[in-house]
């Protein structure tokens, strides 16, 4: 099916009453989330899944993805109103929307971020749709030592483009790993780590993690604070930019999402380093970076196209790959296997409806966010005015009854429980606990290429070198290695003036 | 020196070093036939490394950035630790009790918490569970747990 026809079948799926209804309830949920701060579409995604376990896999998983979208929508609305990002790829949003807030241009900061985003998504999921069955192809050809070195360059990805400390990201990438060993060994079947304990036989489920880093760990941390954020009292009159916005943010929204497109098809790039990259190309291309922090259009629409461009980009290598490419997507490969289905370049084939529904749902979503967010934006200010004291335990509530209906098993709290404090502690040391659940997620399929490829070549690791794909991606691991220590080197070795 | 990267780092050592201890005895195999503590044994060894080099790092920086980071102060951290004690004893007393009764004693203690004054709090306590009771029980069909009080 060629990407055209793709589309066209995608929409007929789409188009299906209950997927419509489920697009649009995800839409309104996603946005929703990406409102309310201290939850990001991680925590979301997995705490909300739940509620999909009834629903056929086509509406899951357009429903999960129309959460993913929303939630990148909605978070701007948070940043420009009351300076704290809703999720992690709006936090560089607060810098330029929270001063054009202030400076009474609320409306048309949301207006910008909008607009940037429905022409950044739509961009994302044209090129998700051209490249998406052509890769798809091309990854049936892969074997075991091509995931391998993909994997592996996929772990080198992240640890290099991690925002803090490049070792600590390392220590995380490889807990990560080391945890999604717990359970029966994928070759022998034997038991690795359970302790006898029946409830670890499978391994710990993505999902309880997920809920535990991304949800719990969020309420622990801002439970702890001691001065809530304040909603700006502002009046939001116009929300269309003026002429000259328009020509000042135009640009910005171009490049934007360039930047966007292709951070989120790297491993561990993805929305939220967009942004960040996305507004420092900004400023450094402006003919007045003074103006950045101080109410420039620019510095809203960059970032909030970077990262909705991303969004669309990043299911490129979820769908054709198997491969999550970040931390959101991680969660949403692991809903994919609980309405089992294998993300991958079978998916295809294998399953049309969910390959080409997703995509055509996420340019309805696309049109259904734009039209939602306009006139809604009153309704989300009301909401950010809830109260911390009610939306605390009502997100504890919701990670409680995420993680005990995955088996409906209260040991699956548990587990959550223990990583929502380990998130918490990991926040308190300075860790990011996104390497984690990536290391978590992929972890398995590396330890599986890596002992059926040494299988395969009878112990010998010149078969990652005999095949160009996973040659290449072994260069691009070394230069990622060699580039920081290099710069290491330089800046020990230049004297001190 | 920064002693969350102290204390991290080694957590991280020991951790790993049990990790690499339990794999050997799992059977690591060889390059021709890796058996199951292949994988964990050579990951933590990694970690291992990393370890090392975090706290290598940190204590070699000590005069360079000497800071001392306190992760404790000027943050209810007490409001945190009093929430994960309440769902630790959740988790112990929901079989026994039953989500209805638990969920509400566990949401008037997080609402009363978040500083909401005590007969609100046992209104949205009662309302919440209840909601959520009927939410998963009766439309998303979730068998929650019913205890010994039959709820």
């Amino acid at each position: 099916m060629d990407a055209l026809n793709g589309l066209f079948y995608g929409l007929s799926v789409a188009f299906e009453f209950h997927n419509l209804c489920l697009l649009f309830a995800g839409c309104l949920l996603g946005t929703l989330v990406g409102v309310l701060p201290g939850l990001g579409p991680v925590g979301a995604i997995s705490i909300l899944l739940p509620l999909t376990f009834q629903l056929p896999p086509a509406g899951a998983i357009i429903m999960l993805a129309g959460i993913y979208n929303g939630a990148m929508y909605g978070g701007s609305t948070t940043s420009i109103l009351i300076n704290v990002p809703g999720e992690a790829a709006s936090a560089v949003t607060c810098l330029d929307g929270y001063a054009m807030a202030r400076h009474g241009q609320a409306g048309q900061a949301l207006g910008i971020a909008v607009f940037g985003s429905f022409i950044a998504g739509t961009v994302g999921l044209i090129g998700l749709q051209l490249i998406g069955g052509p890769l798809s192809v091309l990854a049936l050809k892969f074997g075991p030592p091509e995931y391998f070195a993909i994997i592996l360059m996929g772990f080198t990805f992240i640890v290099y483009l991690a925002q803090g400390s490049m070792i600590k990201a390392v220590l995380m990438a490889l807990a990560g790993i080391i945890l999604s060993l717990i359970g029966l060994d994928p070759i022998t079947s034997e038991q690795r780590f359970t302790f006898g304990n029946i409830h670890l036989f499978e391994g710990i489920s993505v999902v309880s993690l997920a809920i535990g880093l991304f949800g719990l760990a969020e309420v622990l941390v801002n439970l702890e604070k001691t001065a809530p954020a304040r909603v700006l009292q502002v009046k939001i009159r116009n929300m269309f930019p003026s002429k000259s916005q328009w020509l000042r943010a135009k640009w910005a929204i171009v490049r934007g999402t360039v930047i966007g497109f292709f951070m989120g098809i790297l491993p561990g790039g993805g929305p939220v380093l967009s942004t960040f990259m996305a507004y420092g190309v900004e400023k450094r291309v402006s003919k007045h970076p003074e103006k950045f922090g101080h109410g420039a259009i620019e510095g809203v629409a960059a970032p909030e196209s970077a990262n909705n461009a991303a969004a669309s980009t990043s299911f490129i290598p979820l769908m054709t790959l198997g491969i999550p490419p970040n931390v959101v997507l991680a969660v949403l490969f692991g809903a994919f296997m609980i309405h089992g289905v294998t993300p991958g370049p079978l998916l295809m084939t294998q399953h049309p409806e969910i390959f080409w529904g997703v995509i055509a749902s996420m340019y309805m979503g696309n049109v259904i966010l734009l039209v939602l967010n306009l006139p809604l934006i009153p309704l989300w200010v009301q909401v950010l005015r809830i109260p911390d004291k009610i939306l605390y335990p009502l997100i504890v509530l919701f990670c409680l009854l995420g993680a005990y209906s995955i088996n409906n098993s209260v040991f699956d709290i548990g587990v959550m429980l223990l990583f929502g404090v380990l998130g918490y502690l990991l926040n308190k040391f300075d860790y990011e606990t996104a390497p984690l659940i990536l290391g978590f997620v992929l972890g398995p399929m590396f330890e599986v290429n890596l002992r059926r490829s040494l299988l395969m070549s009878q112990g010998s690791f010149a078969i990652f070198v005999e095949r160009p794909i996973a040659l290449v991606a072994l260069i691009v691991c070394a230069i990622l290695i060699i580039l920081p220590l290099i710069q290491t080197i330089r800046k020990t070795s230049r004297p001190i003036s | 020196m920064d002693n969350r990267n102290l204390i991290s780092g080694m957590v991280f050592l020991g951790l790993s070093v049990f990790v690499a201890v339990s794999s050997i005895s799992l059977g690591i195999g060889h390059l021709t036939n890796p058996r199951a503590g292949f994988m964990p044994f050579w990951t933590s060894l990694l970690i291992i490394v990393f370890s090392l080099i975090l706290l290598v790092l940190t204590v070699a920086n000590r005069s360079v950035q000497a800071r001392r980071v306190d992760m404790w102060s000027h943050v209810h951290w007490q409001k945190s630790m009093m929430a994960a004690a309440a769902l630790s004893v959740y988790v112990l007393i929901l079989p026994v009790i039953g989500y209805l009764a638990a969920t509400s004693l566990l949401m008037l203690l997080l609402f009363w918490l978040s500083s909401m004054k005590i007969l609100p709090a046992v209104l949205a306590s009662l309302f919440a569970a209840v909601l959520s009771y009927g939410l998963f029980s009766f439309i998303l069909n979730t068998p929650l747990p019913r205890g010994t009080l039959g709820f």
